[in-house]
């Protein structure tokens, strides 16, 4: 299992989020982590930034085109192999006894 | 003097909305009214927009699906909240498998009861999400101009397909002083018509090259109107064509060059054209799995050009060596500006014609039944073979489009990839309804037409000179077929143990029926009823034993057919 990292721009209207996660679970990809934040300067559009594990990377190319497909979605990237900061933050929570 | 109101002067959403549409050029829609959309149809009624009143939300989807197949321009549906959106599902997912322009717009209920589970409430933004080419919640009634126009630019163009306005009620009441005049606002959408030229130049060169080309042509020919290009071109190299069953009719079946259907039921010579060719050239098919078989062992031999105005679908199902992205009309006119030396094919062409001669299709003509396939030839024959011919899916739609042969495009409406069953009658009304002067033939089996007969009384309500012909074999036939082949002939509720008469439901309809079931009554009854203008239903009653062949199993290749002889 490898981990794909696809970075999605969007046209921030008409429950985007929702075709696209639909469109993950018809290619029954599970995701992982999925981070969304509107542009600063720029309010109508979000980046949205997706981890899924995948097997079969024709599958996986298969749903990057599909994603590009959808009307409000202005570009969708596999970054997977590409230069990238990524980073994950921890919260963890210790009972004192 | 009187004072008026400025507030009255004020249009209403509905108001708005059905002028938004004259805009847009619609002249006939497709619905059932209903407590969310009655703002709607208060509108509609002082409104010149015709409307067709089907008896069944499903009826008046898949009637603007036969509407738009025939005319190229939209289908127009408005459906109530709740379950009236729910009803229309099945349609929205058939023209997103088959690529057909629809814009269909429900009623919802009021904006500040959404969310709440209020009467007739559906999510059918997040329902249909997966089934549109695009959808929409209406969130203000200013808005609505913007989307209308949004909307039917979507349907329309690129690779059509259905967007769906969801329009909550409240808005349709509101006033607003909002111009019609919008703009499209669609950043994210730009679909590309024409390729560059590079991998067109490769695709030429290996035409040259090539001994055994085929064209394979899909419905993206009829989309696109490039019937009359894909005509000159194969003609040009001499490239024969093979058709996907959506494809039928975008190349005249009479033409030498012209092989056949593809696929599961296609014919022997198309089928082994696809699998011996040494370059493949696919304009606007989606290679859907009932179209290549076992995909190991499709075209094995050859390179493989792909022509898709949809760039998503090249490299889907098939590895693709010459990927081109456009519109299909758009690039035949390119290949042809680029003159290249011919290939060579008359041997190859030699061959297959010699295959056509020595595997036709076949069936057996027998004293006590009608054979559906015979009926089919006559419904070819006392048609001119100019019809439009509608039809459900399973055997009939088989038969029909393996013997009715095709010589116009546009005149061919079926359910495809989804496999509707119900699709073909109310389809039928549409096509009539956008071609007054054609022959309409709804072909239909026994059972898909029990989904749907609701709608009879609209060939009564509109004068439409309908020819509904039911493909009567008592039983689901396909089903049947295939639990004959391969589930040791247990017919597991797929034959009919009581059937209603058909004869007397059309007659309750006030529609003239006849049953036919021999030779000499479809010789003697079809010739006045396939050709006056008026409605009728014929109960044809055929071989209920009969089989479709020739026939590719499932997991089998293309070259392993079944039934190719008798």
């Amino acid at each position: 299992m490898k981990k794909r990292m696809i970075s999605v721009i969007v046209y921030n209207q008409n429950a985007i989020l929702t075709r696209l996660m639909g469109l993950f679970t018809k290619h029954q990809f599970q995701i992982e982590s999925l981070a969304a934040a509107e542009y600063k300067e720029l309010k109508e559009f979000t980046k949205v930034s997706i981890i899924v594990e995948a097997e079969d990377d024709h599958k996986f190319l298969q749903l990057v085109k599909q994603i590009n497909k959808q009307i409000d979605v202005l570009s969708a990237t596999d970054i997977t192999d590409q230069n990238v900061i990524s980073r994950e933050l921890a919260l963890i929570k210790k009972v004192l006894v | 003097m009187v004072n008026l109101d400025p507030e009255k002067l004020l249009l209403t959403g509905a108001d708005l909305f059905v002028q938004a549409l004259k805009q847009e050029g619609v002249e006939i829609l497709f619905g059932y009214p209903g407590g969310a959309v009655l703002g709607i149809y208060d509108a509609l009624y002082r409104s010149p927009i015709k409307h067709v009143l089907a008896r069944h939300e499903q009826g008046a989807i898949h009637a603007a699906e036969g509407y738009a197949r025939v005319s190229g321009k939209p289908g127009v549906v408005v459906a109530t909240s709740g379950p009236g959106a729910t009803n229309i599902v099945t349609g929205i997912a058939d023209a997103m498998m088959d690529s057909l322009p629809l814009v269909i717009f429900t009623g919802q209920v009021a904006s500040h009861v959404i969310g709440t589970d209020a009467f007739q409430e559906a999510d059918v933004v997040g329902m249909t999400a997966p089934i549109t080419k695009h959808n929409y919640q209406v969130k203000k009634a200013e808005d609505l101009p913007r989307i209308v126009k949004e909307a039917f630019h979507i349907a329309t163009t690129g690779r059509p397909g259905p967007v769906l306005v969801d329009i909550p009620k409240d808005l349709t009441a509101q006033h607003t002083a909002a111009s019609l005049e919008a703009e499209i606002n669609l950043p994210g959408y730009g679909p590309t018509a024409r390729p560059g030229p590079l991998q067109l130049k490769k695709l030429l060169a290996a035409l040259s090259e090539s001994n055994k080309p085929v064209i394979l042509a899909g419905a993206g020919i009829l989309h696109a109107n490039a019937s009359e290009e894909l005509l000159k071109f194969s003609e040009c190299y001499q490239v024969p064509v093979v058709h996907t069953l959506l494809g039928l009719g975008g190349f005249p079946a009479q033409h030498p060059l012209f092989l056949g259907m593809a696929g599961m039921h296609g014919c022997y010579t198309s089928n082994m054209a696809i699998y011996e060719c040494d370059l493949l050239i696919n304009i606007g098919a989606r290679f859907d799995d009932r179209l290549t078989g076992n995909l190991n062992s499709f075209a094995p031999k050859a390179k493989i050009a792909h022509i898709d105005i949809d760039p998503s679908e090249i490299g889907k199902n098939v590895e693709t060596h010459f990927p081109i992205a456009g519109d299909a009309k758009a690039v035949i006119q390119m290949m042809m500006s680029q003159k290249v030396k011919g290939p060579v094919t008359m041997p190859w062409l030699k061959r297959l014609e010699q295959n056509k001669k020595d595997y036709p299709y076949w069936y057996t003509d027998s004293e006590e039944f009608l054979a559906p396939q015979q009926l089919i030839e006559f419904v070819h024959r006392y048609t001119n073979g100019n019809a439009i011919v509608t039809t459900d899916v399973g055997q009939h739609q088989m038969w029909a489009a393996q013997y009715y042969s095709f010589s116009l495009p546009n005149r061919w409406v079926t359910s495809g990839g989804l496999g509707t069953m119900g699709l073909g009658f109310p389809a039928a009304i549409g096509a009539q309804l956008a071609e007054p002067d054609a022959t309409v033939v709804s072909l239909v089996g026994d059972g898909g037409f029990q989904m749907t007969l609701q709608e009879l009384i609209l060939l009564k309500e509109w004068g439409l000179p309908v020819k509904v012909i039911i493909v009567n074999n008592g039983s689901l036939g396909m089903v049947r077929q295939w639990q004959e082949t391969f589930y040791d002939k247990r017919f597991s509720q797929s034959v009919f143990s009581q059937q209603p008469d058909f004869l007397k439901l059309a007659e309750s309809y006030g529609i003239k029926a006849y049953r036919v079931s021999t030779r000499e009554e479809a010789e003697r009854i079809f010739p006045e009823a396939l050709t006056d203008r008026e409605p009728v239903l014929l109960d044809c009653c055929v071989n209920p034993a009969e089989n479709v062949y020739p026939m590719v199993a499932p997991g089998k290749g293309l070259h392993e057919m079944i039934g190719v002889k008798p």
